[in-house]
């Protein structure tokens, strides 16, 4: 790798809180420590860092030789647990201030192989086969969001291809991201903030996101079939999907997307509240067609493609 | 780590496996309240190729450091399949199979429970009692009969709480002079986290799950109290007084009161150092007492 140590290339900040608020954050740990910071943001900013938020990384193969980067990494909550695992992780993000918190936290919690990179995702300055992993969670819908490719489509296929060419050979890419045809877009707005536009052909979001907030409709997500084809023209030969219960920042149940007896055993068997939801799940437990059906509205997806 | 799952499990579960079986599906599950702490095992269901339910349950831990869990866990398992062994309880739990620890990565193997979890009523609840009786009266059987009076019960539970000297002291005062209870009861195993969670049901009856706290406690009845507090706590007393004589005349008990409230005492005390957040040298007794206090005032047992 070319950097070792921090590098700046890029600023772009977005959070829950103000760039100016979280600055003050950073100023209140150094300066008044870890304690009063946690209380006085515990309502404004989620800074936890659940340990199993990186529960997918038993699906594949790392080990103490492993080198990962996490690319989005965010304020951390999947580099911390990966780091405890694997020789080294570079935290790659495009704020300055969040990759501050971050060094701040690995410190904190005695993580000294965890090293912060700020850089946009299309110019991230690293070698070719540098890492056995790269993971992109909550990350691939969102490179759209530029101004370098034609549509967002082309970009996310061009993020992947810089992807594969920074993974050693058998090294795994990991994407953890939403189902277009979620059941629940449908009661929920979209990553545009808008809803039902992941659910709409791509021209008519184009023109309704364009009409309601200015600009093109450039945040896609993908059914299963959209990402095999996706990840193919990127150079993915046979990534594999699997479905994640709640969703891919809390991988509580995953199960192997292929294998539906699977999704059958977790509906009937696992799930024992009474709610209207998970008896409408039992139902369709009952039925193939119907459990086909049901994993196609599934909410989101760990995917991993092996170089 | 699903290679090295794998490997293992084709090297040393050879008498359940045959080629066909592979490749082997892995399915990650946790409960809401199975945690997500560093330390907390990480549970994987094993499916045979083409199967609809599994047949092992895989446990290990997010970080090896802390391998204990897995240790204790399986451990604790292990104790279980030998009390109930050539008995028709060996149903009720799973059985241990296979530990791998390879100084990187630790796990255990034990065979999948059949069965669902489904929502505690009170028709079910009876069922669970039954056979959760017929299992605590084996073994009782097996124990030999000798049984403990409440004043050795709170003595064995106090020195066992790890609590100062000093708190141990207080605590016998205020067992002695507010709490007395006359009873003698046997020591027999409890499960120790006996929740809804870990209850699951199939045709073949009942299946007892996630072993952590075996042995915790030996005090006839923990296990109904947590089973009777998470089922339905504003009607704990009631359910109490409902099955505690029929369970202490199955395991040959002597419960000639109907002052429960000592006896409570013992239970929440152990559940109270049992508790992870809570580091027994750091607690004092008054926080026990006032906990205990608030929790199952006096009005509660009239």
């Amino acid at each position: 790798m070319k950097e070792k140590t921090t590098k700046t290339i890029i600023n772009r900040y977005w959070g829950k809180i103000s760039e100016a608020e979280f600055e003050k954050a950073l100023d209140i740990i150094d300066k008044e420590g870890w304690a009063v910071f946690a209380d006085k943001f515990k309502d404004r900013l989620d800074f936890t860092t659940e340990e199993n938020r990186a529960d997918w990384r038993f699906f594949i193969p790392l080990d103490q030789n492993s080198v990962v980067l996490d690319a989005g990494a965010g304020l951390g909550r999947i580099s911390m647990p990966l780091a405890r695992v694997v020789k080294k992780v570079v935290a790659c993000d495009v704020s300055v201030t969040r990759m501050r918190f971050l060094k701040k936290l690995a410190e904190v919690k005695g993580l000294n192989n965890i090293e912060t990179v700020v850089a946009d995702i299309f110019n991230m300055p690293f070698e070719k086969e540098s890492f056995d992993l790269i993971v992109m969670n909550g990350l691939l819908e969102w490179v759209g969001k530029t101004d370098l490719y034609n549509n967002p489509r082309e970009a996310q296929i061009a993020c992947l291809k810089i992807c594969k060419g920074l993974l050693k050979k058998g090294g795994f890419l990991y994407v953890g991201i939403e189902n277009r045809f979620a059941l629940s877009y449908l009661r929920g707005i979209d990553h545009s903030g808008l809803k039902f536009t992941s659910y709409m052909p791509r021209w008519l979001a184009d023109k309704y996101t364009l009409f309601r907030k200015g600009h093109r409709y450039d945040t896609y997500t993908y059914n299963i079939s959209g990402y095999r084809k996706l990840f193919k023209e990127a150079g993915f030969k046979t990534p594999d999907f699997y479905l994640v219960y709640p969703g891919y920042n809390l991988p509580r149940i995953i199960i192997p997307y292929d294998n539906l007896r699977l999704l059958k055993y977790t509906l009937v068997s696992m799930m024992h509240g009474n709610t209207l939801v998970r008896k409408m799940a039992k139902i369709v437990a009952r039925s193939s067609l119907l459990l086909w059906i049901y994993r196609n509205f599934f909410f989101s997806f760990n995917i991993f493609a092996q170089k | 780590m699903i290679k090295i799952f794998e490997k293992v499990i084709k090297e040393h579960l050879t008498e359940y496996l045959a080629e066909r079986d592979f490749p082997l599906s892995y399915l990650k599950f946790s409960t809401v309240t199975s945690g997500s702490g560093l330390n907390d095992k990480v549970i994987f269901m094993v499916f045979k190729n083409g199967a609809s339910l599994p047949f092992l349950c895989l446990k290990t831990v997010r970080n090896y450091e802390a391998r204990q869990a897995i240790l204790r866990n399986f451990n604790n398992l292990k104790t279980l399949n030998a009390l109930t062994l050539g008995s028709p309880y060996t149903r009720l739990f799973a059985q241990a199979l296979y530990l791998h620890d390879d100084g990187e990565n630790i796990f255990s193997l034990e065979t999948a429970c059949p069965g669902k979890r489904v929502k505690l009523d009170k028709n079910n609840l009876r069922v669970v009692m039954a056979d959760y009786f017929d299992f605590q009266g084996y073994l009782a059987e097996r124990g030999g009969g000798s049984t403990r009076s409440m004043e050795q019960l709170a003595k064995e539970t106090i020195t066992k709480s790890g609590l100062s000297g000093s708190n141990q002291h207080k605590l016998l005062g205020y067992i002695a002079k507010k709490l007395p209870t006359s009873i003698r009861l046997p020591r027999i195993i409890q499960h120790g986290d006996l929740t809804l969670d870990n209850l699951l049901w199939s045709k073949d009856g009942l299946c007892i799950i996630d072993y952590d706290y075996v042995g915790s406690s030996d005090i006839p009845g923990f296990d109904l109290f947590g089973l009777f507090h998470r089922f339905n706590k504003a009607e704990l007393l009631k359910l109490c007084k409902e099955y505690f004589p029929a369970y202490f005349k199955k395991i040959g008990g002597e419960f000639s009161s109907d002052n429960y409230r000592g006896l409570w005492f013992l239970y929440h005390l152990t559940e109270f150092t049992q508790d992870k957040s809570n580091n027994s040298r750091d607690i004092s007794c008054e926080q026990i007492i006032s906990d205990f206090e608030n929790l199952y005032p006096t009005t509660s047992f009239s």
